[in-house]
């Protein structure tokens, strides 16, 4: 009896374990690494390639679950430079407003990875679907995510394309030349292993 | 000599105010300022708005406005106009001469249809005669797509402010020797082609203009470079010539940028031997703060290596000021030689004032 138990015990304590350690994920956190957010519209009439483009820290996390990875990253919409003065003015105060809404944010609620996550070297490639929160809007944005984590650190870049009309955001215009709907994003971060998740 | 001070001087006038350092700022295409494929002359509403926001030192409100916004014009119709004078100062071996030369005074209308467009100056010569430097009829059916015909400065190389630099004015192809063309032109975000037939003087075949054909296209690299090629090739009755070089603009962060034309020559005389040369001008720019601007240039001509004196080359340094829209000043200084290591460097030197409406 003595020893059934015994058995139980160590049985019970392996699967409680092992089933802890299973549901915990391993998450990255953005505020330590470093980053870059640009974007790339189109000026027409003349084709006129407008650029803007952040250094500015995200803050947020990735989470990664053994096959599965999901996160919510932030940014600092007032850090984007178009380098000219009065084009910067125009695009934070006049169409993204940046005094009501101060930040974007992309949530990636669930990505489905080809291979089981390791925390000590991975690299994975692929879609992704999320839900962009900009200009107090929220809408699904879709593209392209690489992620690759080297000795604690991880490497995210990811690509997509949005519709400010869909953000309910003022077509910008000045001087006959207008932006067209559509703009590129492209963002690279890194993060660092989290020690508490 | 007093003629060549004339000549210079009126060549330094064949500024056709295209300012294609604006690459630095992500202006990769002259039409977003210009109402020309190939920049220069009428400026578009977006165009007067950079002059004031991005070249100025000083402006307020809708100073930069035709006529200073006396004037409200339509959407269809951009207006302009030029007014220079310039104060010449050289000394070489033979003389020493001092000159004020007035340029030039021409008007500019483009009048825009739907995707057609005729763009034409009025203006009159340094004798007092009428002249239309340029007249053209424009017809974009796309946003990358342009044909042109009329006259105008085929496109080759880099299409500066200042066309006296030797690879313009030493190569015959600064103002004053616009010829009749039909310009085909695909301008894109980061490509640009234009394919030009150059037809000679329609309006008077007895000037012995010559004729041809011109290809450029650049690319249009990391929000702020330029980098690009050409190829012209002219023929008229003593003989045919090929021009041929790369061309770049590179951005050096917000201040600095250097930018430099080129062009191998291959001059095939009816009678005579072939003549090889090559020209270049190259400019490197620091602006201070906005609209005062410090530059260094050099340029080299030879028209036939096998004859030391076909050889030009200067240094110069120089000052370009945009105090508010509506205002250039330009000055530079340069050591010039003409004759190859056995001439000596003379002085050159000129201050020129660029009132454009």
């Amino acid at each position: 009896m003595v020893r059934l138990t015994t058995k139980f015990v160590f049985l019970f304590v392996i699967v409680f374990f092992s089933l802890h350690c299973h549901a915990k994920p391993i998450r990255f956190q953005f505020s330590d690494g470093e980053s870059k957010v640009e974007f790339e519209g189109t000026g027409k009439p003349s084709l006129l390639k407008i650029h803007g483009s952040s250094e500015q820290k995200l803050d947020g996390y990735f989470n990664f679950d053994g096959k599965k990875v999901s996160g919510k990253v932030g940014f600092d919409l007032a850090s984007l430079d178009t380098g000219i003065d009065l084009r910067n003015d125009h695009m934070k105060n006049r169409y993204l407003e940046v005094g009501k809404f101060p930040k974007a944010e992309l949530e990636i609620k669930e990505i489905n990875l080809s291979k089981e996550f390791n925390p000590k070297s991975f690299k994975v490639a692929g879609p992704f679907n999320g839900v962009l929160q900009l200009h107090g809007v929220s809408h699904p944005v879709s593209g392209k995510i690489n992620l690759k984590v080297e000795e604690d650190e991880l490497e995210v870049e990811c690509e997509y394309s949005l519709s400010i009309a869909d953000f309910k955001i003022q077509r910008p215009s000045y001087a006959n030349i207008s932006m067209t709907d559509d703009v590129k994003i492209n963002a690279k971060a890194s993060a660092k292993l989290a020690r508490t998740p | 000599m007093k003629k060549l001070g004339v000549f210079a001087a009126l060549s330094a006038s064949s500024a056709l105010f295209a300012f294609p350092q604006m690459v630095r700022h992500g202006y990769a295409n002259c039409t977003t300022c210009h109402q020309s494929p190939t920049g220069g002359g009428v400026l578009t509403p977006y165009g007067r708005n950079l002059s004031s926001d991005l070249m100025s030192s000083w402006g307020v409100e809708n100073e930069e406005k035709f006529l200073y916004g006396a004037v409200h014009l339509p959407e269809w119709l951009n207006m302009g106009g030029d007014v220079r004078a310039l104060q010449l100062y050289q000394n070489r071996a033979s003389r020493e001469t001092a000159q004020f030369v007035f340029m030039q005074a021409d008007a500019e209308a483009a009048i825009s249809v739907g995707k057609v467009t005729v763009d034409g100056t009025a203006g009159v010569t340094p004798q007092g005669k009428p002249l239309s430097r340029r007249h053209y009829l424009q017809v974009r059916p796309t946003d990358e797509l342009s044909f042109r015909f009329g006259r105008f400065l085929p496109a080759a190389g880099i299409n500066t402010e200042n066309h006296s630099v030797a690879v313009k004015r030493g190569l015959g192809r600064d103002q004053g020797t616009e010829t009749y063309n039909i310009e085909g032109a695909w301008i894109g975000q980061s490509f640009d082609l234009f394919v030009t037939g150059i037809l000679g003087r329609l309006d008077n075949r007895d000037l012995g203009a010559e004729m041809g054909a011109a290809v450029s296209s650049s690319v249009f690299l990391g929000n702020r470079h330029k980098i690009g090629a050409s190829y012209v090739y002219l023929t008229r009755d003593v003989g045919s010539r090929n021009l041929a070089g790369p061309f770049f603009i590179l951005g050096l962060g917000k201040r600095f940028f250097l930018m430099a034309d080129t062009a191998f020559t291959w001059f095939n005389p009816k009678v005579g031997a072939a003549q090889n040369g090559f020209a270049d001008t190259a400019r490197f720019n620091y602006e201070m703060f906005q609209g005062v601007h410090l530059y260094l240039s050099q340029e080299f001509a030879q028209s036939n290596f096998l004859d030391s004196a076909s050889e030009m080359e200067a240094y110069g340094v120089g000052f370009q000021f945009f105090p508010r829209p509506h205002l250039e000043l330009n000055a530079q200084y340069l050591k010039q030689r003409y004759g190859g290591a056995a001439a000596t460097f003379a002085d050159y030197a000129y201050a020129m004032l660029h009132f454009y409406l």
